[in-house]
C-alpha cells in the first residue's frame, strides 16, 4: 500500500497518464498564477461520510473529490475533457487506504466569457475503507 | 364449482381490491416524501451557509463578517441574497403510459452559486471551491429512505385501519368462514 492519500494518489493518476499539454501541471487546490493553460486542480474531501451497515458499523466511506481542468476558452480543446474523464473514472488509486471504487459522478462546464476561461468541475466518488 | 369455492373467490377478489388500495394510498405518500426530502435539503443548505467561515473578517452596513475559507461552504449573511435564493420545489408531470411522477428540486438560484460550488478563476484573482450544495446532497441522500419508509408506513397503516373500520365482515365471521371451508 502507497504512503499518498487519496488526493496525492488522484494526482499520480492523472501525471502518470501524460495527458498531452497537462503533463506534470496538475496541482492541489490552488495553480500558481503564472501557470499555463491548459492544467489541472485538484480538491480534496469535499465531502466524506461514512456508509453505515445494518448495525451502525462502518466500514467504508464515501468520500468526494473535486478535479477542475482549466483551459482558454477561445482555444479549447473539447477532447481533453474525455481523456481526463477516462484517466479518472474507474482509476485504480494507489492510496494509504483501500480504495474499493473511484467512478466519476458528474461534470459541469462553467464558462468565464469575460475572461475568456472554462473550467471542467469534474466531482469524483471515491469509496474507501474506513 | 361448489358454493363455497364460489364466496371463496369472491373473498379473494375483495382482498385483491383492498390490497390494490392499501398499495396506492401508501403510493400517495410518495409526493409528501419529496416535498419532505427537498425542505430538509434546503434547510440543510440554508445551515451549513449561516454559519461564519474562518476566512478574512471584513465590516459592511449591516456589521463585521468573517468569510469562508477555501473547502468550507460559503459564509452567508442571514437575510442576504444567498441565504435568499435557497429554494425548493416539486413538481408533477405525466407523461404517456406513465403513471404520473413526482420530482423535487433544491438548490440555489443566484448566478454565481456554481462559482462558489466549483470555484472560479479570473485573470486577476483565483478562488477555491467553497462547497455547499454536494455535502448538502450527500446528507439528503443519507436521510431519503428513512423519510419515505416512514410516509410509506404512516398511510399504509392509514389506509389498513379505513379499511378494516368499513369492512361488513367482523373478525368473528372471517374466523366462522374458515371454519366452513373445512
Amino acid at each position: 500500500m502507497s504512503t499518498l492519500s487519496i488526493g496525492g494518489a488522484v494526482r499520480q493518476i492523472l501525471v502518470d497518464a501524460n495527458i498531452t499539454n497537462i503533463t506534470y501541471k496538475v496541482y492541489r487546490d490552488k495553480a500558481p498564477q503564472d501557470v499555463i493553460f491548459p492544467y489541472i486542480t485538484f480538491f480534496d474531501e469535499i465531502s466524506n461520510v461514512p456508509n453505515l451497515l445494518g448495525d451502525s458499523t462502518v466500514r467504508t466511506r464515501k468520500r468526494l473529490v473535486q478535479v477542475s481542468l482549466w483551459q482558454v476558452r477561445s482555444s479549447e480543446d473539447v477532447e481533453l475533457i474525455d481523456t481526463v474523464v477516462s484517466t479518472l473514472e474507474n482509476a485504480a488509486l494507489d492510496a494509504n487506504k483501500n480504495v474499493f471504487r473511484c467512478r466519476v459522478s458528474s461534470i459541469e462546464r462553467l464558462a468565464n466569457l469575460t475572461d475568456d476561461i472554462v473550467q471542467h468541475a469534474i466531482t469524483l466518488t471515491v469509496i474507501q475503507g474506513a | 364449482m361448489t358454493t363455497y369455492q364460489q364466496s371463496l373467490f369472491k373473498e379473494l377478489e375483495k382482498a385483491n381490491k383492498n390490497l390494490k388500495k392499501v398499495i396506492y394510498s401508501a403510493a400517495a405518500s410518495i409526493e409528501k416524501s419529496v416535498q419532505q426530502i427537498v425542505d430538509a435539503g434546503a434547510n440543510d443548505v440554508r445551515e451549513r451557509i449561516s454559519k461564519p467561515g474562518s476566512g478574512k473578517e471584513y465590516t459592511y452596513s449591516y456589521g463585521p463578517h468573517r468569510a469562508s475559507s477555501p473547502g468550507e461552504p460559503p459564509s452567508a449573511r442571514i437575510g442576504g441574497p444567498l441565504y435568499k435564493s435557497i429554494v425548493s420545489q416539486i413538481t408533477q408531470s405525466r407523461k404517456d403510459g406513465d403513471k404520473g411522477r413526482v420530482e423535487g428540486y433544491y438548490g440555489a438560484n443566484i448566478y454565481y452559486a456554481p462559482f462558489l460550488e466549483y470555484g472560479w478563476r479570473r485573470k486577476s484573482s483565483v478562488g477555491e471551491p467553497r462547497p455547499f450544495m454536494r455535502p448538502s446532497a450527500e446528507y439528503v441522500r443519507s436521510i431519503t429512505p428513512g423519510i419515505v419508509a416512514r410516509n410509506w408506513i404512516k398511510n399504509r397503516n392509514a389506509a389498513i385501519k379505513k379499511l378494516s373500520g368499513s369492512s361488513k365482515n367482523s373478525g368473528a365471521d372471517q374466523v366462522s368462514y374458515v371454519g366452513k371451508m373445512r
